[in-house]
């Protein structure tokens, strides 16, 4: 059958073996030095992860295996679910044993700065670092991910007070979307012409490597 | 000239930065129906809804919009071309651009202002130019480059230089004003013979 759009962790991204990955988060911005030696900035578009993967050297019918995967998800019009692997879970739960489905946004002020959240355990502390996402919007569903710049602990009833995260939230974001704060997921497209299709040595296929954006889309 | 709201006076005057956004609304003409049909692009991300000239209107982003050239402004009243340049290839553009009429389309460019603090609009958006669809440029580009559309807007002076379609004839007369029968014989006058006398 041929594949949905996004594809699944466990269609594309789960099933690479990846060595090396970098996460950026680049800003879009206009720059004036002005004589007196300062730097001013502004912004002037939105701010969307990006980051690039490199995978393990494996034997040929492994890595051809990854391979088709990787050369569907580079064709036009292709997008897949990804999550960051060094920031799946909180640091306050190593084990990942909070409850995926009872936690949403509580409360998001205006302009997408800050946001709270409700449903957790009573006590449960975030941590600069830590990273959410939730699904908003239809046709097609987005994806937010974003990742918590202050510190905040729930009360006694799970909601916390209102924190803020990188990149502010985008246009749409809703309160009582269902956050997770495990294996949070992007959606993201490959970066045009990023894909490394490796080389051969020996028995083995070395430096399939790709970059990728997120997309809204 | 253009009034300056209270809020975007106080924030220009403070030292944080300022985001800018354009805004752009096009109202064309559905194909199909007839209907107007009316689209609007902006510069920031994804989807948003600003009251705009006391409408709510949508605006799609994610670099549907990717420029618009500077704004001249000048006295008088001559016909000024402006171009915008949007992504030929994302769905809101083709949409726009193959699925409507833009033919003459009203076509509005407003700019809102954004704290960079709180990441919030200073107030509406105002009005930078008003004005209609003149041409559209849909280039395919070479393959991996750049896709771009490009839009031509002629500003609403041009309605100045439209021909009047009022005609010199009863017609037209009798439309302004029914009892009106001066211009009776306007159409066979000069070609009937009138002989004086006999």
């Amino acid at each position: 059958m041929a594949q949905n759009y996004p594809a699944q962790l466990l269609e594309f991204f789960d099933a690479l073996q990846v060595t090396t990955a970098t996460l950026e988060l680049p800003v879009t911005q206009q720059v004036s030095r002005t004589a007196g030696g300062e730097v001013i900035t502004a912004e002037l578009g939105a701010s969307l992860w990006r980051g690039s993967v490199t995978l393990a050297n494996r034997p040929f019918t492994q890595a051809n295996a990854v391979l088709a995967r990787l050369r569907l998800m580079a064709r036009p019009g292709a997008s897949f679910l990804m999550r960051p692997l060094g920031l799946a879970v909180p640091v306050s739960d190593p084990a990942g044993s909070v409850s995926g489905s009872s936690v949403t946004i509580d409360n998001l002020l205006a302009g997408g700065r800050e946001l709270s959240l409700a449903g957790l355990p009573s006590g449960f502390v975030l941590t600069a670092g830590d990273c959410l996402s939730f699904s908003y919007g239809s046709t097609p569903v987005r994806y937010g991910f974003h990742q918590i710049v202050e510190p905040a602990v729930a009360d006694g009833t799970g909601t916390t007070p209102v924190f803020e995260v990188v990149p502010p939230l985008h246009p749409g974001a809703a309160v009582g979307a269902q956050v997770a704060l495990i294996n949070p997921v992007l959606k993201a497209v490959i970066d045009p012409g990023s894909v490394r299709e490796g080389r051969e040595i020996r028995n083995k296929r070395e430096g399939i490597s790709f970059g990728w954006i997120q997309t809204l889309r | 000239m253009r009034t300056i709201g209270a809020p975007t006076v106080t924030e220009a005057a403070t030292a944080s930065g300022l985001i800018a956004r354009l805004y752009i609304w096009v109202s064309a003409r559905d194909r199909i129906s007839g209907a107007t049909q009316t689209l609007g692009l902006w510069t920031g991300d994804d989807v948003v809804t600003e009251t705009i000239e006391g409408e709510a209107r949508a605006y799609y982003g994610a670099g549907s919009l990717l420029g618009v050239e500077p704004i001249t402004y000048e006295a008088g009243l001559s016909v000024r071309m402006q171009r915008v340049t949007v992504s030929s290839i994302s769905p809101e553009v083709e949409q726009l651009v193959r699925g409507y009429d833009t033919r003459l389309a009203p076509l509005q460019i407003h700019r809102g202002l954004i704290n960079a603090t709180s990441n919030a609009l200073v107030e509406e958006p105002h009005r930078l130019l008003s004005g209609t669809v003149d041409g559209i440029t849909f280039a395919t580009p070479a393959a991996g480059g750049n896709a771009t559309c490009e839009l031509t807007v002629a500003n609403s002076s041009r309605d100045l230089t439209r021909g009047l379609t009022a005609k010199y004839s009863d017609e037209t007369m009798r439309v302004m004003a029914p009892d009106d029968d001066f211009f009776r014989y306007a159409d066979i006058s000069g070609e009937v013979t009138v002989r004086w006398g006999g």
